[in-house]
């Protein structure tokens, strides 16, 4: 059983105050919804849990629970938390031209385990499962990471590294905009196998329609730098009657 | 301190090689024909060295690219000879030397002669037999003093006639002093399958190096020539100031790679040109990775309908380097094409400019050039600058498109946020914006190149 406990979390962009005291808690094998106005903070709770330079933590803390092992992963650096088992999903995630998604993932993996992985061909067939099962092709693995990626194939390709490095928790930064249908389907599927396999996920949305594929235990509301509501089913049928700007409103 | 010093000679320490022949400092009438008398040179070379002396003691420094006035020929000594004998043993050689070469994956036989523990690298025993088939299809590869001795008539022939002394103020220079270099001839309609290769090497302080290449490759032939470096490290500034000519005959294809890795103190100022005849294909493929700085454009003279040349060039500077190249397209003839692909990475406070000169004749009809340079800065510290010049008499058409970014603060963020390290990540990053480039280069030196990139991000990490 793992968790992320954030506590009290405050937050500065530059000068600017955006978390003001945040309290949530994820939990392995659990999917729970953040929700909220845009400027609410959503993102910047994502970029400081990851450790994102130019987000300034002006106090609190965010502890990663293992059984009875427990760190502040506030005092590491990005890829060391990335090591400890944090991942997030970047709404618009960078290109980088010339390393191949496959080559991305080997490296994510080798430094996962700290070794070369033993068997390649296995590795291989995993990543190539997965990715068809997110509807991508095995030449999709060749390219360059986020050049050329359509919309839907940015969010395929990372929702295709949730699946490889399987994280202790992930954040997923609106991984389910700008999906067509068949897309979001696949998509949340693969959120939902993250979850049975272990991870404790937290997804950040706009979208209700993507509730109708990934049901969260539990949801929650974070407008203006603090978590304003927080609830669950009731809280998905009170926005569904609702509407979300009503809900974000009380 | 360590900012301005990397840890990134590999292949460079003193060495104690002892010098049978050698020059005095400095450079008169009296050095050259010492020069050319050790070397037994037929008269009308050593009126040529002569000549060109004088050329070089009129004309100016240049005033552009970079900066030259650390450059004092009174100190430099511009004639030594090694002498065959082995002046080390290979436990001699530092730990760290050996196991750089052992990361990048140095072949046994040539760490010896890197390390300094051979004298001279032994073509012979890599190339021997392929050098056995080479000569009995009437390929010519020689070193250019005995190919001087060899086929005098040939050399004559040829010999500054693309690069000629009064080109620039080190074309001069290299004339005067020259030593060492190849000589290539490939008869007509005959292809070599395996590329050729030299390797140069600095042997002394203070020396400069002066290799004079000449590549004739007749009708329809086909050759590739690597060329790589490296080099001590010594205190004061080494010059190396080098001449290719390559002749490209009707239907020829020529590629000239280049590996520069020459250890940081090194001033390295190159004059590389080709012709090329009706339907030739010229290709460079230009890695700068070494040296204090470099001045090197490779030229092209389309000369011939439908000639083509292309040039695919990598720089990458770090501290204290600058590295100024780019390349050059005359299109004299109708249907001609040209590309560059350019791609530069500076880090650490290093500088890299791009000079790109298109210039379009009267008879160019319908000719094509297309230039693209990408540049890469990786810190506040370091600079990227390009100064294209194009001289277009719109018979053809040109495209030129240039780009400079700074690297992706959020590209080393996605990285490390899939547990990938900050060394590591910038070597990937480099790696992959130059990569169009290295695929083309022999995967051999390929993945010397890409180890290469990562020791020296690891470098610049540890700042």
């Amino acid at each position: 059983m793992n968790s992320l406990e954030i506590k009290n979390l405050r937050v500065n962009a530059g000068t600017k105050e955006i978390l003001a005291g945040v309290n949530l808690t994820i939990n392995s094998g659990r999917v729970q919804v953040l929700m909220g106005p845009n400027g609410g903070g959503k993102s910047t709770l994502a970029m400081a849990v990851t450790g994102a330079p130019g987000y300034r933590i002006m106090g609190g803390e965010i502890i990663l629970k293992e059984g009875k092992k427990s760190i502040n992963i506030l005092k590491l650096p990005t890829e060391k938390r990335a090591k400890a088992g944090i991942f997030m999903s970047f709404q618009n995630p960078v290109a980088i031209p010339g390393v191949s998604v496959f080559e991305l993932l080997r490296l994510a993996l080798r430094s996962k385990h700290g070794r070369t992985l033993a068997n390649f061909v296995e590795f291989f067939e995993q990543i190539k499962n997965s990715a068809e099962s997110l509807g991508l092709r095995e030449e999709f693995l060749k390219r360059s990471i986020n050049e050329g990626f359509s919309g839907g194939e940015r969010k395929k390709a990372e929702t295709l590294q949730l699946l490889t490095i399987k994280p202790k928790i992930a954040i997923l930064d609106e991984l389910d905009t700008g999906l067509d249908l068949e897309a979001l389907k696949m998509v949340a599927k693969g959120v939902n196998l993250a979850a049975r396999e272990g991870a404790g996920i937290l997804m950040i949305t706009h979208n209700p329609r993507v509730l109708e594929y990934i049901k969260p235990e539990k949801i929650f509301v974070l407008a203006g730098g603090v978590i304003t509501r927080s609830g669950g089913e009731e809280l998905v049928g009170e926005i569904e009657e609702k509407g979300y700007e009503k809900v974000f409103q009380t | 301190m360590k900012k301005f010093s990397r840890p990134r000679y590999q292949f460079g320490f003193h060495d104690r090689t002892g010098y049978k022949n050698r020059t005095r400092a400095g450079l008169d009438s009296q050095v050259v024909e010492q020069i050319s008398d050790r070397k037994k040179e037929p008269e009308w070379m050593r009126k040529k060295r002569l000549a060109a002396l004088s050329v070089f003691e009129k004309k100016e420094m240049p005033k552009w690219g970079v900066d030259l006035s650390e450059i004092d020929p009174t100190r430099t000594i511009f004639y030594a000879k090694p002498t065959d004998k082995d002046s080390r043993s290979w436990d001699e050689v530092p730990e760290g030397i050996k196991k750089t070469f052992e990361r990048i994956g140095v072949p046994q036989a040539e760490r010896e002669y890197l390390a300094g523990v051979k004298a001279q690298y032994e073509s012979e025993v890599i190339y021997g037999s392929l050098k056995n088939e080479l000569e009995s299809r009437g390929v010519i590869f020689e070193s250019m003093d005995s190919g001087l001795a060899k086929y005098p008539e040939l050399v004559r022939e040829y010999f500054g006639k693309l690069v000629p002394m009064e080109d620039n103020k080190f074309a001069a220079l290299n004339g005067a002093v020259w030593s060492g270099g190849s000589l290539v001839y490939i008869p007509k309609g005959v292809k070599v399958g395996m590329p050729l290769s030299a390797y140069f090497r600095m042997n002394l302080a203070r020396m400069g190096q002066f290799e004079r290449t000449l590549i004739v490759a007749d009708e329809g032939s086909f050759v590739h020539y690597i060329e790589g470096c490296t080099a001590p490290i010594y205190t004061t500034d080494s010059l190396h100031a080098a001449v290719v000519e390559i002749f490209v005959k009707k239907g020829a294809r020529v590629r000239y790679t280049t590996l520069q890795n020459w250890s940081t103190n090194v001033i390295n100022l190159v004059t590389k040109r080709a012709r090329v005849e009706e339907e030739g294909v010229m290709e460079w493929v230009d890695g700068n990775l070494g040296s204090k700085k470099t001045m090197k454009y490779p030229g092209n003279i389309l000369a011939g309908r439908k000639a083509r040349g292309d040039i695919l060039s990598i720089a990458v500077a770090g501290a204290g380097q600058h590295l100024d190249t780019g390349g050059k397209f005359i299109h004299l003839a109708p249907e001609t094409s040209a590309s560059m692909i350019s791609r530069s990475v500076s880090f650490g406070g290093g500088r890299t400019s791009f000079r790109g000169l298109v210039d379009e004749g009267p008879k160019a009809f319908n000719s094509k050039t297309k230039v693209r340079c990408d540049a890469l800065i990786l810190d506040r510290m370091s600079r990227s600058d390009t100064y294209p010049v194009l001289r277009v008499s719109g018979r053809g058409t040109v495209e030129h498109e240039a780009t400079v970014s700074r690297i992706g603060e959020e590209q080393l963020f996605y990285l490390q946020s899939r547990g990938i390290g900050g060394t590591e990540a910038q070597g990937m990053i480099v790696n992959g914006f130059i990569e169009p480039i290295v695929k083309e280069i022999p995967v051999e030196y390929a993945v010397e190149l890409s180890r290469l990139i990562n020791l020296e991000m690891e470098g610049a990490g540890d700042e």
